[in-house]
């Protein structure tokens, strides 16, 4: 298993992204799905910075991968408060253009993307898991 | 990411390409500002070198069909594909906008 910090910052982001799709990559899953697995993490890194941090304004981001047989599991750690991005009800996409609200289109790509999806919060951690299979 | 705005008469043609994430969605948020100010033409975006979208792009569009909406001015995409194309597609964007398979088809319609 892999693991890596950087700070909760925006300027973090692409060099999370570079990190893991260089991983992702490396472990033989597809350029489309690689970018989709880019797409997800940033929704759960955005949701760190702006909600898990939003209050503390310091902290780190960790990355543990792990590279499995038929799989590859993607754990993104932070130190902020508790926060379950799964728990945040999905936006109704049926609405017109401007009852629309322009949030939370997020975690509709995280779950239509991931091929599984974990929160868990242990000793004072988020603990965010994506899963992604290598065989579709 | 690269914007390009051209003035196609009647509409204002905004090419987006290459990625618009919550790092560039900023750089287009000032752009279509730009456009919303520019006078009452129509618009239409071009993605056909966009490889990759996320919510805090999506929000930026949202939110520019609003502003354009509310002036009685219309948008449309065009040239969506791969990952682009099916992340309009869950978000339900499909129902929500006019989409062109071309740009020479949005310009024409």
């Amino acid at each position: 298993m892999k693991r890596e910090s950087w700070p909760a910052d925006l300027v973090s982001l692409p060099l999370i992204q570079e990190h893991v799709e260089t991983l992702v990559a490396a472990s033989g899953i597809g350029q489309k799905r690689v970018v989709q697995v880019s797409i997800a993490l940033e929704e759960v890194v955005m949701n760190i910075i702006n909600h898990a941090y939003a209050k503390t304004l310091k902290g780190n981001i960790s990355i543990e991968f792990e590279d499995h047989p038929r799989q590859v599991v993607i754990r993104i750690i932070d130190g902020g408060i508790p926060f379950d991005p799964l728990g945040v009800p999905e936006p109704d996409i049926g609405l017109d253009i401007m009852a629309r609200p322009i949030g939370g289109l997020g975690i509709v790509m995280i779950r239509k993307f991931m091929d599984g999806v974990t929160y868990e919060r242990s000793h004072d951690k988020n603990i965010l898991g994506l899963v992604i299979n290598k065989i579709e | 990411m690269e914007i390009k705005v051209e003035n196609r008469g009647e509409v204002v043609l905004i090419s987006i390409s290459g990625r618009l994430d919550a790092v560039t969605a900023a750089e287009l948020e000032t752009t279509f500002g730009e456009v919303l100010d520019g006078g009452g033409q129509n618009a239409i975006v071009s993605m056909e070198d966009l490889e990759y979208i996320s919510s805090a792009g999506l929000r930026v569009i949202l939110l520019f069909a609003k502003k354009l909406h509310a002036a009685q001015r219309q948008v449309g995409f065009a040239a969506l594909s791969g990952n682009v194309k099916e992340i309009f597609d869950i978000s339900g964007f499909y129902s929500l906008f006019k989409i062109y398979d071309t740009v020479e088809e949005a310009l024409a319609a």
